[in-house]
């Protein structure tokens, strides 16, 4: 009579095998929850970005478009002479043709001003000074038949020349 | 495979990955980091698997667990993959020379042999699946089962 086989794999599936640590179990579970935790984040700053600029975008047109709070007295402004003729930024090339001539300045600003000064010899063999001057002025109209807000900017350049003394 | 995924897999065969990693590393901290870092590396790129997902995470622990065992290039002490608690005097005392030589016989398997002991008898996992593991044919696996158990068969009952 033969003894049975013993039943090897299941006296192997009940014996106390080691069983992972729990900090083991803390390590993984740390690790893809941070990491989904960190997609989340980056999904959400993306959100936050996007929805920003879109802020940004609309407020910038909403600007550009509503009317100024009548409160808002207009300023008179002087026509000052220049040695070139004003010209529009690059943005703003078609905002003359748009702006009617009974629009009231805002606004007027000197928002950048640079100077510079040389010596030049002209033609008569005399010598001069030149000062030369930079300005952009940002001006902010009301356009009342069209009931919105314009902004202009103007860049200006002026030279003066002063003759100096020869010795 | 997404990381819930990846977490729920973790859950249902933690300790089958470990077994197979300790049962390569023989230690316990290279085991532990031998798991950890196959999840970090599987966490870290989105990966759409097309075979078995399972055999897949095990693999990875495998992989990671061989780089392991390179690193620390020798074993001092090779780390059994049971615990190794002080007999049970309730228990009677067949079952605790049984137990003791059956651990005996585990742990001395030939490397490959008792990690298809690990990955048959304790992860549970299919020939299929343990044949994707570990790289090897359908027919090489079940080859080293059979010549594991005839092993463990043989040790069975053996006095220490």
């Amino acid at each position: 009579m033969s003894t049975p086989e013993p039943d090897v794999e299941g006296f192997l599936r009940g014996m106390d095998w080691r069983a992972p640590s729990a900090d083991l179990d803390r390590r993984v579970t740390q690790l893809t929850r941070t990491q989904r935790t960190a997609w989340r984040g980056y999904a959400f700053g993306t959100a936050v970005s996007t929805l920003t600029a879109a802020l940004v975008f609309m407020a910038l047109n909403f600007s550009a478009r509503i009317p100024a709070t009548p409160a808002s007295a207009p300023m008179e402004t002087a026509q000052r002479e220049t040695s070139q003729p004003a010209r529009p930024a690059a943005s703003d090339l078609r905002a003359p043709e748009i702006v009617p001539a009974s629009a009231k300045p805002l606004r007027m600003e000197r928002v950048f001003n640079t100077g510079r000064e040389d010596r030049v010899l002209a033609e008569n063999e005399e010598q001069y000074r030149r000062i030369q001057g930079q300005t952009l002025r940002q001006i902010i109209l009301f356009d009342p038949k069209n009931q919105r807000r314009v902004e202009l900017l103007i860049p200006e350049e002026q030279y003066v020349l002063l003759r100096s003394a020869m010795y | 495979m997404n990381r819930s995924e990846l977490e729920r897999t973790y859950v249902q065969h933690r300790q089958g990955l470990y077994a197979l990693a300790l049962s390569i590393t023989r230690c316990a901290q290279g085991a532990d980091d031998a798991v950890h870092e196959a999840f970090t590396r599987l966490c870290a790129k989105a990966t759409n698997i097309e075979s078995d997902p399972v055999a897949y995470v095990f693999a990875s622990v495998r992989n990671a667990a061989v780089e392991q065992l390179r690193r620390r290039k020798f074993v001092e002490s090779p780390a059994s993959l049971f615990n190794g608690h002080a007999p049970d005097p309730r228990i009677e005392a067949e079952r605790a020379e049984r137990d003791a030589s059956l651990r005996r016989a585990v742990d001395n398997l030939p490397d490959e042999q008792r990690e298809t002991v690990v990955l048959k008898v304790y992860a549970g996992l299919t020939f299929e699946q343990i044949a994707a593991v570990s790289g090897t044919p359908l027919q090489t696996t079940a080859a080293r089962y059979r010549r594991a158990l005839e092993k463990l068969k043989s040790a069975f009952g053996e006095k220490p």
